[in-house]
């Protein structure tokens, strides 16, 4: 296999993040990102206040408790937005093969890019620094000869540190390393790990084949490699088989159907806009539901025909979410996700029913305004509520 | 008359709004005559309703709604058949609509539903057409009657009703409609009905009519209880009791002649020869029982097996079992081991058939936790949440509920107030412990039955509402210290000891009574509470008549009164108050202990009739005795004037009254409970291990596992991890040592333990790891708790914990081949042992416990900053001022006469159980810090009182 280089960018804490470049005496201050509001759900953190212990997800007036001097931001949607498409477009002068994850988090495959950029330690540096010129975030920035190590490199270097790890070098960075910073290796696998006394990557890489599949099952000769720093995933970029995810977390947290509708539809509103734009139809979805305790639902449904528009989208959303929100608690986040992206789009075809044809063409005037002006230029009636 | 046919109470549960005393009180303000209450599927509230009628002299209308179709009962045949048709909807017994033509008799039956109307039209004769919007009116030959669906009272009650309807869906409020399909609030109710009875005059007519024909105001059945099936119960039951006589005494003196002649002639006169044969049976095949109540008075109970202790020998009189004069029904309770009480309780209804058989029911309430919850719920609210809540208004209201509630956001500012609506109001029906009524006829003519979810047939009404209507209540209880008793006796005869039981002796045995003496009597049952055992360090009496004195006195309301005791007993008590209370109280020392202490004293100090005083004692413990015990008082000291006894002396006496509030025991329950005391406490004297090893075996008694587990190592005994070479599934104990049984490890699966026991039996003890795997099967999850629990420590020695659970779980086989090519290690890569501090959390986290030490131990690097002093020095402090750590064992919060709350509680820590109270302020400002399952920091003096040391907390601190 050829040689690859692959370098990680994570903004950590996204949105605290942008909005500290925009306000720059928010830096080094306990901040969160949510609304004013009584059972207002924080959306973002600051690295300070995450140090403290405070965590996205949480409802505002508890955070507060724990941190009496914490500053609120109002969240400002579309402003993330921009940022993590500015951040994207940062990344594309220097290689095509971009997977974005989350907000803020992508994997560059800058294979190949020696003869252009120098040598690939120099070109993550290089990376770090344009974003950091370009839009003021400092990201932690691993970079490695696979996904996995430049991923456990930038956990490693959180907040906002740089490592280049060396071809050949993955075993010895990952050895002394603790199991749990191992993607795949969730608190319950830790905890059975412990028990064995493998304690660091370098014990668990040096596990038999045997051993760790006997301790550990199927999953374990997977993990044994990965702590050996073997991984071989692309980089799945936009032309692979990107995904579009869109979290929609809710103002405050409510148990009323309609809300969840309402917050439903503006996910799905965002992403079909985003997967249009790329000229693509959806056949699969994924739905998540963050509940006020904690605790997550989540279901996918996958369809034989792309689907193009808000309206068929929202139907599929909404059937799959009466299907996984079996809970009475509070919602206070869903989170759509639309992968398998396929090409064509447009169906052409002579015998499409009229209605659908009508719905594609309202759909259509609505994604040019949106284009023009912005996202929330043009809305339908239920998403304001 | 004005009249509602059919009101919702809340008895509709989770749905009405209103008790049935509610409705008659609004019905009775907005001028109506008659009121029916038709609730669904049930009768639960008929007695409730009823006599809130006779209060407020409404007529009322007993009716219930089934399938939509309400009926109601004109008389009592009509009643029968309501209760038989409610009962055959609840068993399921087939299509509600092919049984009503045979059940119809005495009933009417009204419904709109069409379809139901022409199946039953000319198969029932009062078959009426429901009107309730208008539209159906219609002229077919069936007769209408106005009768609209009701409610609630107001508008205001409707966000109540919505709340009970979205808990009763587990739903959400949001997602349920605000208004149910039907169903009107009074004032609409009254405008509907206005409005319908101009348009159908017919059906306005024959609802007086109805009204008119329905005359039961009171469901009395009389004495209900089968004959016993022989020709001459009475000559069986003396022929019985006589032959029990012989083998509990022996010869018979001729008191106890004496005393058998006149209890059953007494019982024969009452017509409760049935009764006692009946009861003679359910104990006959299961002796290990503890009969107690005011029938263990009884020496014909007593000779019948259904009671333990000699009524001669205690002197306990039959007349406060049965008097002559009085006519309640007979009260025997009886005790089986906990683990046998469901099959004894089967075994009845195996014999007089389950249709004749039903265990009688308790109304669960929404208390106000579970209101907080259940509304949150509705509201979405994430447990956690309402935890929170929670915990900031029990911090409040523990101290004192000074000032304003805490306020909280307006979502749960509405939770709290819904909740308190909702507060009170039914929430299921539960089956009561073991309060069984057999009938002659079938249950269901009486009250109707239903299933419990434990396949149980229940009554509809619970104890008080079956007793007033004539059933006869047997009480078959459970309790866990019968099974201790069991258990221990068990442990050490399979260790080879003998022990007859029926020449067992223990009110006698020195060693024992030394042992009740000494307030070390944790385990033992009943007396061994932190109230308990200080009473005893106090008075120094083991002996079985003092026993069964504490166990009285010890109760709610007699905290004043037990100083005086012990001061008495010391001889240093104030002088008699009258002469005649030396009489009537000379076996306690001139101090009321029980119940039947207040008539006596009611009868011989103020002229009380028998009954009158026995009426006293019984309001103490009602539910309305705030309003009828002035009266009682007034009465109480006219007559004492009137026999020249002085207001102060009555006073004290009064006062000594009060102190029977809440609970409290007659002298022959309390022997009955003494007897158990005793059998016990014989066994901790005896045979300590095997003892500790029972109670822990069967869940602890008042305290938690914990707690036994340090006494256990107080005692001197060695408590061991559980181990897989020499544990049982059980607890048991082998001279010494007590042993944790494998099931003492949590989160094995319910098999486990077992299969390691009998694999064990089969194939012999296992050699090694390997051995071990080889023949049990074990998940790795298993086999990591297995390991961590210390279960495995003796088949290997020496190896690390993480090392044997390679060797259960690592690559299967390469062990057995490594040893043979002489690698042996190949399976397990070298891992680090975890350290010992790790171990030890992992070993608690495990079992709760910790084999061969307190928990104390884990917060050691904690507490050695905190220079505590052992507690085991603290009686040679007393005075001084001491910092210790402490484990909470027990605590018990209580009400101060100014209405304030102080606590006491049992700490320990490595070296000794001690006691300690907090005081009002000191528990304001600390008590909600005192947590459990962690060290805790105390500060306070040092006292003593009668012999037994305490720390008044001043200070606490969590570690």
């Amino acid at each position: 296999m050829r040689e690859r280089e692959i370098v990680h960018i994570n903004v950590s804490h996204f949105m605290a993040a942008v909005e500290e470049t925009l306000e720059p005496r928010l830096k080094g201050r306990p901040c969160a990102v949510a609304r004013d509001a009584e059972r207002a759900v924080i959306f973002d953190v600051s690295e300070v206040a995450f140090r403290a212990g405070l965590r996205k997800g949480m409802f505002l007036r508890d955070a507060r408790r724990m941190m009496r001097d914490l500053t609120l931001i109002e969240p400002k949607p579309l402003l993330y937005a921009r940022a993590q498409q500015a951040l994207f477009e940062t990344m594309t002068q220097f290689s095509p093969l971009i997977e974005q994850q989350e907000r803020g988090h992508f994997f560059i495959d800058a294979s190949g890019t020696r003869r252009l950029f120098g040598p690939p330690g120099d070109l993550a540096a290089r990376i770090r620094r344009e974003v950091k010129e370009a839009l003021s975030l400092t990201p932690s920035t691993g970079h490695a000869a696979n996904k996995l190590v430049a991923k456990v490199a930038t956990r490693v270097v959180k907040p906002d540190g740089f490592a280049s790890i060396p071809h050949g070098g993955e075993a010895s960075f990952l050895s002394p390393q603790e199991v749990e910073l191992l993607p795949g290796v969730g608190p319950k696998i830790a905890r059975t790990l412990t028990s064995l006394g493998v304690e660091t990557l370098g014990t668990l890489a040096g596990l038999t084949e045997g051993q760790a599949s006997a301790v550990l099952g199927r999953g374990g000769v997977r993990l044994r490699l990965l702590a050996a720093g073997v991984d071989d995933s692309p980089v799945l970029s936009g032309a692979q088989g990107p995904t579009v995810r869109v979290e929609a977390p809710f103002p405050e947290d409510s148990a009323d159907p309609e809300e969840l509708s309402r917050r439903l539809f503006d996910a799905v509103e965002e992403g079909g806009m985003q997967v249009r734009f790329m000229n693509r139809g959806v056949c699969a979805l994924k739905l998540e539901i963050w509940y006020a305790d904690g605790l997550t639902a989540a279901g996918s449904e996958q369809f034989p025909a792309p689907l193009t528009t808000d309206r068929s989208l929202f139907l599929k959303a909404t059937l799959l979410a009466g299907r996984i929100h079996t809970r009475r608690v509070r919602v206070k986040q869903v989170a759509v996700t639309f992968s398998k992206l396929s090409e064509s789009v447009r169906q052409l075809d002579l015998f499409i029913p009229p209605d659908l044809e009508k719905e594609q063409r309202l759909q259509e005037a609505l994604d040019t305004i949106r284009r023009k002006y912005d996202l929330h230029a043009v809305r339908y009636g239920r998403s304001l509520g | 008359m004005r009249t509602i046919l059919a009101a919702t109470s809340c008895y509709s549960l989770q749905y009405g709004v209103h008790t049935p005393r509610e409705w008659v009180t609004a019905a009775k303000a907005a001028g109506y005559g008659a009121v029916g209450i038709a609730d669904r599927g049930n009768l639960y509230g008929v007695h409730g309703f009823l006599s809130a009628c006779r209060e407020a002299a409404v007529k009322p209308l007993i009716g219930a709604e089934l399938d939509g179709i309400l009926l109601i009962a004109k008389e009592m045949t009509g009643f029968r058949n309501l209760s038989r048709l409610i009962t055959a909807h609840h068993l399921k017994e087939g299509p509600f609509l092919s049984l009503l033509p045979s059940h119809h008799e005495g009933l009417v039956v009204i419904t709109a539903d069409p379809e139901h109307l022409s199946a039953l039209k000319g198969a029932v004769s009062s078959l009426y057409r429901r009107i309730c919007s208008g539209r159906d009116i219609v002229a077919d030959g069936i007769a209408p009657v106005v009768a609209p669906p009701l409610l609630c009272r107001a508008a205001g009650d409707l966000p109540v009703q919505r709340l009970l309807r979205t808990i009763a869906a587990k739903g959400t409020v949001a997602a349920v409609p605000d208004r149910p399909a039907s169903g009107f609030t009074l004032p609409e109710y009254e405008a509907q009905v206005s409005r319908l009875d101009d348009l159908s005059p017919e059906g306005a007519a024959n609802r007086a009519a109805l009204v008119a024909a329905c005359t039961i105001d009171r469901i009395d059945h009389g004495f209900v209880f089968p004959r016993y099936p022989v020709e001459d119960p009475d000559r069986l039951l003396k022929e019985r009791a006589y032959d029990g006589a012989l083998r509990r005494y022996g010869e018979l003196p001729e008191a106890v002649v004496l005393r058998l002649e006149f209890e059953l002639d007494v019982i024969s006169r009452k017509r409760f020869t049935d009764y006692f044969l009946a009861v003679a049976d359910i104990v006959e095949e299961n002796p290990r029982i503890c009969g107690r109540g005011s029938g263990a008075a009884s020496i014909v109970a007593y000779s019948l097996g259904i009671t333990n202790v000699d009524p001669i020998r205690h002197r306990l009189y039959f007349e406060r079992f049965l008097h002559p004069e009085r006519s309640d029904p007979p009260d025997i309770d009886i005790d089986f081991a906990w683990d046998e009480r469901d099959a004894a309780i089967d075994k009845v209804m195996a014999h007089f058939g389950r249709d004749h058989t039903a265990m009688v029911c308790v109304m669960q309430h929404y208390r106000s936790r579970a209101a907080l919850r259940e509304t949150a719920r509705a509201f979405g609210m994430p447990d956690r949440e309402t935890s929170e809540i929670e915990r900031k208004l029990d911090e409040w209201r523990m101290q004192g509920s000074v000032g304003n509630r805490p306020s909280f956001d307006p979502a749960w500012e509405n939770i709290l107030t819904l909740a308190k609506r909702i507060t009170g109001l039914p929430s299921h029906i539960g089956v009561h412990p073991g309060g069984i009524v057999i009938t002659p006829a079938p249950v269901r003519d009486y009250c109707p039955v239903e299933m419990a979810p434990k396949g149980v047939p229940i009554l509809q009404w619970d104890k008080d509402d079956t007793e007033a209507c004539g059933l006869v209540k047997i009480d078959l209880l459970g309790n866990r210290s019968l099974a201790v008793i069991r258990d221990a006796l068990a442990d050490i005869t399979a260790a080879g000891t003998l022990h007859d039981e029926t020449a067992w002796s223990p009110l006698d045995d020195v060693p024992t009574q030394e042992l009740l003496s000494s307030g070390r009597t944790m385990g033992i049952f009943y007396i061994e509470s932190p109230a308990m055992r200080q009473l005893q360090e106090k008075t120094r009496r083991g002996d079985f008549e003092h026993i069964v004195i504490h166990s009285s006195i010890i109760r709610p309301a007699a905290n004043k009164l037990i100083g005086e005791y012990i001061r008495r007993l010391k001889g240093k008590g104030t002088p008699s108050l009258h002469p005649v209370l030396d009489a009537v109280l000379g076996e306690t020392y001139g101090i009321m202990v029980y119940q039947e202490d207040v008539s006596k004293c009611a009868v011989a100090l103020v002229g009380f009739s028998e009954a009158e005083g026995d009426s006293l004692r019984k309001v103490l413990s009602k539910k309305d005795r705030e309003q009828r015990l002035p009266d009682f008082k007034e009465r109480f000291f006219a007559g004492a004037r009137k026999n020249g006894v002085g207001d102060e002396v009555t006073s004290v006496v009064w006062d000594m009254i009060l102190s029977f509030d809440g609970y409290s025991f007659c002298k022959p329950h309390s022997a009955s409970y003494a007897m158990v005391s005793f059998q016990s406490g014989w066994l901790k004297a005896h045979h300590p291990a095997s003892f500790i090893a029972a109670v822990i075996g069967n869940g602890g008694g008042f305290y938690g596992r914990q707690a036994y587990i340090s006494e256990a190592r107080r005692m001197g005994l060695t408590v061991t991890a559980p181990e897989v070479n020499e544990s049982g599934v059980g607890w048991h104990g082998v001279e010494r040592t007590v042993r944790p049984g494998l099931t003492a490890i949590g989160g094995l699966s319910g098999a486990l333990p077992a299969a390691i026991v009998a694999e064990r039996e089969r194939g012999g003890r296992y050699v090694s790891l390997d051995d071990l795997r080889r023949r049990v099967a074990l998940t790795p999850q298993e086999a990591e708790l297995l390991v961590y629990a210390g279960a495995c420590d003796a088949l290997e020695p020496g190896l690390s914990r993480p090392r044997q659970l390679w060797k259960l779980v690592g690559p299967a086989g390469a062990a057995q081949q490594g040893s043979l090519f002489g690698a042996p290690d190949t399976a397990a890569p070298e891992v680090k042992e975890p350290p010992k501090q790790a171990l030890l959390e992992r070993q608690f986290q495990i079992l709760g416990f910790l084999p061969d030490r307190h928990p104390l131990a884990l917060f050691r690097k904690e507490l050695t900053a905190h220079e505590t002093t052992p507690a085991v020095e603290l009686p040679r402090l007393i005075g001084k001022m001491v910092r210790l750590a402490g484990w909470l064992v027990t605590m018990k919060p209580v009400r101060t006469s100014d209405g304030k709350t102080m606590a006491f509680a049992t700490f320990e820590d490595e070296t000794a159980i001690y006691e300690t109270v907090l005081f009002p302020e000191t528990f304001a400002k600390y008590a909600w810090r005192i947590r459990g399952k962690r060290p805790n920091i105390l500060f306070g003096r040092v006292t003593e009182d009668e012999g037994a040391v305490m720390v008044e907390a001043n200070k606490l601190e969590t570690v």
